[in-house]
C-alpha cells in the first residue's frame, strides 16, 4: 500500500470511529427518549385529569403571546378553548401593528387604564391597553417604539398576575390538554419544580383550522418529509431530559414560575430564543440554590408547529437555530461556567463542525481510495454503515415512536414515503442542514454580547379597516410605585448541580 | 471484510425490522381504533339505557379485546353521572367481577396497571375497594400514589382522612393539591379529622387541613384557623389559614386578618390577607383596606383594590374617592373601577 493509501485509509478509519461514537450516543439517547414517550402515553391513558379542571387549587397560568400575527383572532380563540380552569391571556404587540383593533372587534374589548409595574426593566412604554368585556380574561396591550420580542415578553411578565407563566410562540398549535400536562409537575411538586418544557412536534401536511388540528397527515412533499424526519429525531433525542435545546431545535412550550422569571430580570434582548435563554438561567440559578430543584420534560405530544416548506425556509431556520445555540453556549460560559468549561463554546462549534466535516472528508477519501484501489472495501462498507445506515436506522426508530405515540391518519403509501425519506435523508440532506446550522453558529462568533436579529420574526400584520369600540385610554405607568427589579441570584457552587427528571405526563 | 459484511447485514436487518415494526404498529393501531369504535357504537346505547333505569338491559358477553374498551367507556359515564344511574352502573361492575379484578390489578407489577386499577376503583366508588387502594398511597411510582389518593377521595370514606393526610409526609409524598382535592371530596364528615390535624406536628399536614377547612366552609373551625395565623406559625400555614378564613367569611376573622396587613408581615401574607378581608366584607373592612391601598408592593395594592370591589357599594365609594385624590393608590383605584364598570374580572387569581 502506498503512502497515499495509508493516509486515505487513516482518514476513513477516523471517520468510522468518530461517526460511530456519535451514532452510538444518539442511539442510546433515542432509545431512552422513545421509552419515555411510550411510557408517558401509557400513564396518560391510565389517569384521568378531570379532577384538576374542577380543583380550586389548580395554579392559574398566564399565556403571554407576543406578536400574534395576522391570524391573531383564531389563535386567541383557540387558546380560550383549551381545557384549563384558570387561564389568563395577555397579547403584546407594538403600536401600529393593528393587533388591538383586530382583537377588539372579535372579543369586544374596551380600554382600561391599567397599572403597569416595572418589576423587570423594559425599554418601552405601554400605549394601549384593552380588556375583554366578557369573562374571557383577555388583556391586549400595545407598546410604543421599536420593541423586540424580549421587550414585549417582559411587558407581559410585568402585567400578568398568575403564578405560572408561559411565553407562547404565535405559530404553535396546542392540544386540548396541553396546559394540564404542562402544569402537572407544578401541582405534583410545587416546591421543587422550576420549569416544565415540551418539544414541539412537526405538523406539515396536517390541517389546522382556527388554531386547532382537525386532520392529521404525513407531509406531502419530499423536502417537508425529510425536514420532518430531522425534526422528529430531535424530538425523540430531547425527550429524555429537559433542555433548552428542545426549545431551540423544535420551538416548544416552556412553563415557569413568574417569581423566578422576575427574580432573574425577565427575558433578555438580543436572543434568537429568549425563552431558551431564560430557561437555562432559571434552572441554573435554582439548582445552585437548591439541589432538589427539578425541571421536567413533558414526553407526551402536546404541541405542534408547521415546519419549513421550502429549501430557503429550511436554510433560514437552520441558520437561526445554529445562531441561537451558539449564543446560548457563549452567554452561559460568560455567566460563570467559563472556569469549569473554558472552551465550551469552542467544543460545541467543533462538534457541529466536526460531524459534517468527517462525513465529507471521510466520504471523499473512501471514494477516491476505492477508485484507485488504495482503500479496502471493508473500510468503505463500515463507513457507509456508520455514516448512512445507522442514522437512517435511528430515523426509522423515531418514526416508529411517532406512530406509536401519535398515530396520524393517511394511507400506508404516505407512511412508506416517510420511510423512504428517512433512508435517503442521511445522504446529502443532513449534511446540507448541518452546513446551514454551522453557518449560523459561525455567524455568532464574537457577537456574544451584541444583540442580533430575532430568529424568525413574523410578518407584520395588515391593519384592519374597522375601528375598535372605544378609543384607547392611556395606561398608568407605575415605575415610581413599584419595587426595584430583583437582582439575579448570585451563582454559588454546590456539589449537586444537575438533577432533572423525565416524566410521563 | 467479514466484520464489515456482518456489520452491514446486522444494520440492514435492524432497519428492515424497524420498517416491519412500523407497518405492524400502524396496522395494530388501526385495528385497535376500529375495535374501539365498533364496541363503543354497540354498547353505548345499552349503557345509556342502563343509566335511564331500563331493567331489560343486558350487556353481552365480551371478548378479551372488547372488555377493556367497554370498561373504559363505562368509566367515562361513571365519572360524569351521579345518583341512581351511577349506582346501577357501579353495581353492574361489582356483579360482573370487574371490581374484584381491579383490586387484584392493584398488586400487579406495572405501575401503569396499578394506576389504572386505582383509578377504576375510584370511579366505581365502591367502599369495599378502599382497602385495596390505600396501600398504593405509599407506592414507589408517583402516578400510582396520585391515582390512589384521587380514588380514595371519590370512594368517599371519611375513615381515609388520616391515611390521606399522612400520605403528605415521608420520602414518597402524594402531591399537596391531590390530597387537598380528595379531602374536599370527602365533605363535611372529614372536618373533625381535619381540625385534629391542624394541631399536628407536620407542616404540610397542617397546611392541607387549613386549606380544606376553608374549601369546605367549616365555620366551626374558625377558632382553630385563627390560632394558626399567629406569627409563630410557618408562613405556608398562615397563608392558607388566612385564605380559609376569607372563604368561610366570618366577621370574627376581620380583626386578626387586619393585623396581617401590617408592614411587618411578608408580602405574600399581606397580599392574601387583604383578599381574605375583601371576601369577608363585613363592617369595618373597607376602612382598613382603604389604608392599605397605598401599599408600596404592587401585588398588595392591586389586591386591595380588588378586595374593595368585592366589598360592594361601600368599597366602590372608597375607590371613587381615592381615584381623584393624589397618592399611590389612585392608579389602582382607577383600574379597579374601570374593570368593575365593564364587568370584567380582574386578571389573574390571587396568589
Amino acid at each position: 500500500m502506498s503512502e497515499l493509501g495509508v493516509v486515505l485509509s487513516a482518514i476513513v478509519v477516523i471517520g468510522i470511529v468518530g461517526l460511530g461514537v456519535v451514532a452510538a450516543v444518539e442511539a442510546v439517547t433515542a432509545a431512552l427518549g422513545g421509552r419515555a414517550m411510550v411510557g408517558a402515553l401509557r400513564r396518560r391513558r391510565a389517569m384521568h385529569d378531570e379532577s384538576v379542571l374542577a380543583s380550586p387549587l389548580t395554579p392559574p397560568i398566564a399565556l403571554i403571546v407576543a406578536r400574534p400575527g395576522p391570524d391573531a383572532v383564531d389563535r386567541i380563540r383557540a387558546l380560550f378553548s383549551l381545557r384549563y380552569p384558570e387561564l389568563e391571556v395577555l397579547v403584546v404587540d407594538t403600536r401600529g401593528s393593528g393587533t388591538a383593533k383586530r382583537l377588539g372587534e372579535a372579543f369586544d374589548l374596551v380600554s382600561v387604564p391599567i397599572v403597569v409595574p416595572k418589576l423587570v426593566p423594559v425599554g418601552v412604554t405601554v400605549s394601549t391597553s384593552v380588556v375583554a368585556r366578557d369573562s374571557s380574561r383577555l388583556l391586549v396591550v400595545e407598546v410604543e417604539g421599536d420593541a423586540d420580542i424580549a421587550d414585549l415578553l417582559n411587558v407581559g411578565a410585568n402585567l400578568v398576575r398568575s403564578r405560572l407563566v408561559c411565553a407562547l410562540h404565535a405559530d404553535l398549535v396546542l392540544s386540548d390538554d396541553a396546559l394540564l400536562r404542562l402544569a402537572r409537575p407544578f401541582m405534583d411538586d410545587p416546591r421543587h419544580t422550576v420549569a416544565s418544557v415540551a418539544a414541539a412536534r412537526p405538523l406539515s401536511g396536517s390541517t389546522v383550522h382556527h388554531g386547532r388540528v382537525v386532520a392529521t397527515a404525513w407531509p406531502p412533499t419530499w423536502l417537508t418529509r425529510m425536514s420532518e424526519v430531522d425534526h422528529l429525531r430531535s424530538v425523540v433525542l430531547e425527550a429524555t431530559l429537559p433542555s433548552p435545546r428542545a426549545l431551540l431545535r423544535t420551538g416548544g412550550l416552556l412553563l415557569m414560575r413568574r417569581d423566578h422569571v422576575l427574580e432573574l430580570g425577565g427575558f433578555r434582548s438580543g436572543w434568537g430564543s429568549p425563552d431558551a435563554d431564560l430557561f437555562r438561567r432559571v434552572v441554573h440559578a435554582r439548582l445552585l440554590d437548591s439541589p432538589h430543584s427539578t425541571s421536567v420534560a413533558i414526553s407526551t405530544p402536546i404541541c405542534w408547529r408547521v415546519g419549513p416548506e421550502t429549501a430557503s425556509e429550511l436554510a433560514a431556520l437552520s441558520r437561526a437555530e445554529g445562531l441561537a445555540t451558539a449564543q446560548l453556549i457563549d452567554r452561559d460560559a460568560i455567566q460563570g461556567h467559563r472556569r469549569l468549561l473554558p472552551r465550551l463554546g469552542v467544543a460545541v462549534r467543533t462538534r457541529a463542525f466536526l460531524v459534517p466535516l468527517l462525513q465529507l472528508v471521510a466520504g471523499l477519501a473512501a471514494v477516491i481510495g476505492l477508485a484507485i484501489g488504495q482503500v479496502s472495501l471493508a473500510l468503505v462498507i463500515l463507513l457507509a454503515v456508520v455514516a448512512v445506515l445507522l442514522p437512517a436506522t435511528l430515523s426509522l426508530a423515531t418514526l416508529a415512536v411517532e406512530e406509536l405515540t401519535f398515530s396520524r391518519e393517511g394511507r400506508f403509501v404516505d407512511l412508506g414515503a416517510m420511510v423512504v425519506a428517512a433512508l435517503v435523508e442521511p445522504i446529502g440532506v443532513r449534511q446540507t442542514v448541518a452546513w446551514w446550522r454551522l453557518q449560523g453558529i459561525l455567524s455568532a462568533r464574537g457577537e456574544a454580547d451584541t444583540p442580533v436579529a430575532e430568529a424568525a420574526p413574523p410578518a407584520p400584520a395588515p391593519a384592519p379597516k374597522a375601528a375598535p369600540a372605544e378609543p384607547a385610554a392611556p395606561p398608568v405607568e407605575a415605575a415610581d410605585r413599584q419595587e426595584a427589579p430583583a437582582p439575579a441570584r448570585p451563582i454559588r457552587r454546590r456539589r449537586s448541580a444537575s438533577r432533572r427528571r423525565r416524566t410521563g405526563r | 471484510m467479514t466484520v464489515a459484511i456482518w456489520t452491514l447485514a446486522v444494520t440492514v436487518a435492524v432497519a428492515a425490522g424497524l420498517i416491519l415494526t412500523l407497518l405492524v404498529a400502524r396496522a395494530v393501531v388501526r385495528r385497535r381504533e376500529r375495535v374501539r369504535a365498533e364496541v363503543t357504537a354497540r354498547l353505548r346505547p345499552a349503557i345509556v339505557r342502563l343509566l335511564a333505569d331500563d331493567d331489560d338491559v343486558a350487556i353481552p358477553n365480551l371478548t378479551r379485546t372488547e372488555a377493556p374498551v367497554f370498561e373504559a367507556l363505562a368509566s367515562e359515564f361513571l365519572i360524569k353521572v351521579r345518583g341512581e344511574g351511577h349506582d346501577r352502573l357501579a353495581a353492574m361492575f361489582v356483579e360482573s367481577g370487574a371490581v374484584a379484578a381491579a383490586e387484584r390489578r392493584c398488586r400487579q407489577f406495572g405501575a401503569g396497571g396499578r394506576a389504572a386499577a386505582a383509578t377504576f376503583l375510584g370511579t366505581v366508588g365502591d367502599h369495599d375497594g378502599a382497602p385495596a387502594v390505600r396501600p398504593l398511597l405509599r407506592d414507589r411510582a408517583l402516578e400510582v400514589r396520585i391515582a390512589a389518593a384521587r380514588a380514595l377521595g371519590r370512594i368517599g370514606r371519611p375513615d381515609d382522612v388520616p391515611a390521606l393526610l399522612v400520605s403528605l409526609e415521608g420520602d414518597r409524598p402524594v402531591p399537596f393539591a391531590t390530597v387537598a382535592d380528595s379531602l374536599t371530596l370527602l365533605g363535611p364528615e372529614a372536618i373533625p379529622h381535619l381540625r385534629t390535624a391542624l394541631r399536628g406536628p407536620n407542616l404540610m399536614v397542617r397546611a392541607a387541613a387549613a386549606e380544606v377547612l376553608g374549601l369546605l366552609g367549616a365555620v366551626d373551625s374558625t377558632e382553630d384557623l385563627l390560632a394558626h395565623i399567629h406569627p409563630v406559625e410557618d408562613d405556608e400555614v398562615r397563608i392558607r389559614c388566612a385564605r380559609a378564613l376569607g372563604r368561610i367569611g366570618t366577621p370574627r376573622a376581620v380583626e386578626p386578618l387586619a393585623r396581617l396587613v401590617s408592614p411587618s408581615e411578608g408580602d405574600a401574607v399581606r397580599a392574601v390577607a387583604v383578599r381574605a378581608l375583601g371576601r369577608v366584607g363585613a363592617a369595618g373592612v373597607v376602612d382598613r383596606l382603604s389604608l392599605a391601598l397605598d401599599d408600596e408592593v404592587h401585588q398588595v395594592a392591586g389586591n386591595v383594590a380588588e378586595a374593595l370591589v368585592d366589598c360592594g357599594a361601600p368599597g366602590l365609594a372608597v375607590l371613587r374617592q381615592r381615584a381623584t385624590e393624589p397618592g399611590r393608590g389612585a392608579a389602582y383605584a382607577r383600574e379597579a373601577l374601570a374593570r368593575a364598570s365593564i364587568g370584567a374580572p380582574d386578571a389573574g387569581a390571587p396568589t
